[in-house]
């Protein structure tokens, strides 16, 4: 009876156990607070920048005036001066290099510490800056430099430079070709990319790659059919009659140019024969190329099409489209809203989408085509010269693998590629 | 001992499915693709917003959400960003603080409801009549978003294949008593763990009814707000699987929240979820094993989400059973039966977010010492035994109600206002998240 009431007694105390740090952290708790969020912190891609000025400042705030101004231990270079000053830095206390005024480094000067001047600074050739650099006006870099994070009013990044932190321009931020940056580029205007390179974010207002746009200045010329006495007969004669690509055929044949299946769906609706084109698209008036789709109005605006899709030249889809399969679109298609794609998708040049793109496969926008909202993949994302993405400086590229452009496109808001992104010749 | 068996091994093969999603859940928070639903362009994609507040007797905190509206960083002018700030007939002064905040800023908009429906369904029916904007987010009285939630709560809806989007809740009272300890706990491995898992793995990530919001037209087409159902929240969120959109959860958009401080207030809140979700899974499962756009996949959550009260159920049905076959049955088959509910009910435990999960939750979080309060989740369990079997039965009488006033063309009546008592609760210390 001991024996049982022994065992009893034992499993009673190792059961009770797992409750004692609980009931130690009730009575004296030291993680009683809820998880810390930081309430007032806000999206803003040049946040690191930021961050840096602002411990600058304060650690600039906290020394003295005396030890700032001081040229003791000051460091000649090409004429200017630095003044060695320690200031109490997010890392701890350090060197940094401070200048009042205009600063001219010489090719290959190495310097470990951090630079903060006052007026410009002009970088020459294969020079190895591994502080943050700050400065209040222009910076210029020369050939193959190597720095860790830059901040300055406008920045130029000569050809072949790499940045292994971020870079940062209150205004402009021109990259010369062969550039690579590792951490985010940012700009509070403008970024120019001039040639080829490697980043990982890109964030501005405007972001335009390459500069000759000459060649491939956008060109959105969507004309629309004029519509006559004769057009509206064949629609009114065949709309209840035949599918909408026997109707187009006619148009086709009376008008000698392509007439998009949605401009004759809208053309009925004008003339009172349907309802709502979308409605009649759903049921009856289906394009050839979605015959073969099993397709359904999701709500009043958008579409969900099973299956691949291959859409013609010259057409023009309303409403958002959630397509199962892969998309291949022609040149000069006109999407009248957002776009997702199950698998891959293909768009051919002139493509123009009135929203969003986002796509779970690999994506290619051919040249020339607009995207007035954003463009999202899961895989990778390749994008032609000539191209624009964004509106009123939002929208964006993202991708959760590689985000491959070529020059002469421009996006406005932001680029982003997981596995980074490479301006190229040709993608 | 034929029959008993049968029930028996059902009640197993259910709880095994619940530990098994645990464990894959787990896994996939520690090993597996973290989905970012879109967030590397929050503050990219900026779409016109009605923020809808519904409240009833909300002083305590009325001004404090309020306060953290007119702080969201959010383009505010030309109606890009509204609020619509529902005052349900309330008693105390939550009227008077609406009007107040209407009358200095332009896009608050104050509206008093002193007629029609009562509950939170249909003052959430009411503001959506009211909105300009086609993205409705809602958020509770005692939340407090932080600035750029609204921002990054909207990046998913750039893909026109998102329909709900859902944030996460964090509770903000935690000092306040061992039962808001407990729920701190309960909530980082509900969110952490439990939703991203189930938006990592193309699942059914569940809207809570607040910290998230809808698109008016996909909620147009799945037939609006239900003013009937307990849970209006999970019932959207299948409706609007059902009507082939997704859910976009958002770990990073967090908004604290003041959870329910004492046991009554518990009993409350969990039976009318309890309830809620049971009606759902009367409601909605033939439509979701039918459902042509779902996966397996995404129909087996859907079913496990729905039950998911029905789990201390079926743990109390198999300690009755095995009692029975110990006085009653063969000495194996009570062997069996025992060895096989202690072994589920020890991958179960946790009250409904499994032990593993919120352990590895508060590793998420880097958080400290609170996992040493881990253990004591288990009387929780042991409560919502008792709490979840009563609303189960009650749930079943409601269904069965429903069903009779159908067969003879009575129309259902909206539900009341389900609500705990507020009392402003403020931040006090915490550990940061990274």
């Amino acid at each position: 009876m001991l024996n049982y009431l022994l065992l009893l007694l034992a499993f009673f105390m190792m059961a009770l156990l797992v409750f004692v740090p609980g009931f130690i952290e009730l009575r004296r708790p030291k993680d009683p607070g809820p998880i810390d969020i930081d309430m007032d912190r806000d999206i803003d891609e040049r946040y690191f920048s930021k961050a840096y000025k602002k411990y600058l400042k304060a650690s600039m705030h906290k020394t003295s005036a005396d030890q700032l101004s001081t040229d003791g231990g000051s460091t000649i270079i090409s004429g200017e001066s630095f003044n060695d000053v320690v200031l109490s830095m997010h890392r701890g206390p350090e060197v940094v290099k401070m200048s009042d005024g205009d600063v001219h480094l010489s090719s290959g000067t190495d310097f470990n510490q951090p630079i903060v001047v006052a007026g410009e600074m002009t970088i020459d050739d294969e020079c190895t800056l591994l502080g943050e650099i700050n400065v209040d006006k222009d910076l210029k870099t020369g050939f193959d430099n190597r720095l860790i994070a830059a901040h300055a009013g406008n920045i130029f990044l000569g050809s072949d430079n790499s940045v292994s932190g971020w870079v940062d321009a209150e205004r402009l931020l021109s990259i010369e070709e062969g550039c690579e940056i590792e951490g985010r580029a940012t700009a509070g205007e403008r970024i120019m990319i001039n040639g080829n390179g490697l980043f990982k974010a890109l964030a501005a207002p405007q972001i335009s790659i390459g500069v000759d746009e000459g060649e491939f200045s956008n060109r959105l010329d969507f004309s629309e059919t004029l519509w006559s006495t004769d057009l509206d007969r064949i629609i009114i004669e065949n709309f209840d009659e035949k599918p909408l690509s026997d109707i187009g055929r006619m148009l086709e044949q009376s008008t000698g140019k392509i007439v998009a299946y949605n401009d004759v769906l809208l053309r009925a609706n004008a003339l009172g024969l349907s309802k709502d084109p979308l409605i009649a698209l759903e049921k009856k008036q289906r394009p050839s190329y979605f015959e073969s789709n099993k397709m359904w109005l999701q709500c009043g605006e958008t579409f969900r099409v099973k299956g691949n899709v291959k859409i013609p030249a010259d057409e023009r889809l309303a409403g958002n489209m959630i397509i199962e399969g892969d998309l291949k679109a022609s040149a000069g298609v006109y999407f009248e809203g957002s776009i997702h794609v199950g698998g891959s998708a293909t768009f051919g040049s002139g493509t123009v989408v009135e929203g969003s793109l986002v796509c779970q496969g690999e994506l290619l926008i051919g040249n020339n085509c607009y995207i007035e909202e954003c463009v999202y993949s899961s895989n990778d994302i390749k994008i032609k010269a000539g191209t624009s993405v964004g509106k009123d400086s939002l929208g964006g590229v993202a991708g959760e693998k590689k985000v491959m452009m070529e020059r002469f496109t421009t996006v406005q808001g932001k680029i982003y590629g997981e596995d980074g992104i490479e301006i190229r010749s040709t993608v | 001992m034929v029959i008993v068996g049968i029930i028996m091994a059902i009640i197993f093969f259910v709880m095994s499915m619940y530990s098994l999603r645990h464990y894959i859940f787990y896994w996939n928070r520690l090993f597996g693709n973290q989905k970012g639903s879109i967030q590397d362009l929050a503050g990219y994609y900026l779409p016109s917003v009605t923020v809808i507040l519904p409240m009833k007797n909300e002083e305590a905190v009325a001004a404090t959400i309020l306060e953290r509206l007119t702080v969201m960083d959010y383009p505010k002018d030309n109606g890009h960003f509204e609020v619509i700030a529902i005052n349900d007939n309330s008693t105390d002064k939550t009227g008077e603080i609406i009007n107040s905040y209407a009358s200095s800023h332009s896009y608050i908009n104050a509206i008093h409801r002193d007629k029609g429906g009562r509950g939170k369904g249909d003052a959430l029916k009411a503001g959506t009549e009211l909105a300009k904007n086609d993205i409705i987010l809602v958020f509770d009285a005692d939340y407090q978003p932080t600035k750029a939630c609204v921002k990054r709560l909207v990046a998913p809806f750039c893909d026109p294949e998102i329909g709900l989007v859902m944030g996460r809740v964090v509770p903000i009272n935690t000092t306040q008593s061992l039962m808001t300890r407990l729920l701190d706990l309960e909530r980082s491995g509900g969110y952490q763990v439990d939703q991203q898992a189930r938006f990592n793995l193309n699942l059914i990530p569940q809207y809570g009814g607040t910290v998230g919001g809808i698109k008016r037209s996909v909620l147009k087409r799945i037939g609006g707000w239900n003013t009937i159902m307990l849970a209006e929240d999970t019932d959207v969120t299948i409706r609007t699987y059902l009507n082939g959109w997704k859910i976009a959860y958002v770990n990073i958009a967090e908004c604290y929240e003041e959870s329910v401080v004492n046991w009554k207030e518990r009993r409350h809140q969990l039976t009318r979820w309890a309830v809620g979700h049971n009606q759902c899974l009367l409601n909605h499962s033939g439509a979701i094993v039918r459902n042509p756009i779902l996966t397996v996949t995404q129909k087996i959550d859907g079913l496990l989400l729905m039950g998911v009260y029905i789990v201390p159920v079926l743990m109390l049905a198999g300690l009755v059973l095995s009692i029975i076959t110990y006085f009653f049955g063969s000495y194996w088959w009570w062997l069996l039966f025992s060895a096989l509910l202690f072994t589920v009910a020890y991958n179960n435990v946790g009250n409904f977010a499994a032990f593993n999960e919120i352990g590895i939750s508060v590793m998420l979080d880097k958080r400290g010492r609170i996992i040493w309060l881990l253990p004591w989740s288990l009387f929780n369990f042991f409560a919502n035994i008792w709490l979840c079997t009563g609303a189960f039965l009650r749930s079943l009488v409601i269904h069965s109600q429903d069903v009779t006033m159908q067969a003879v063309g009575v129309e259902k009546t909206g539900v009341r206002w389900a609500k705990t008592d507020k009392r402003g609760h403020s931040k006090s210390r915490g550990r940061r998240v990274k």
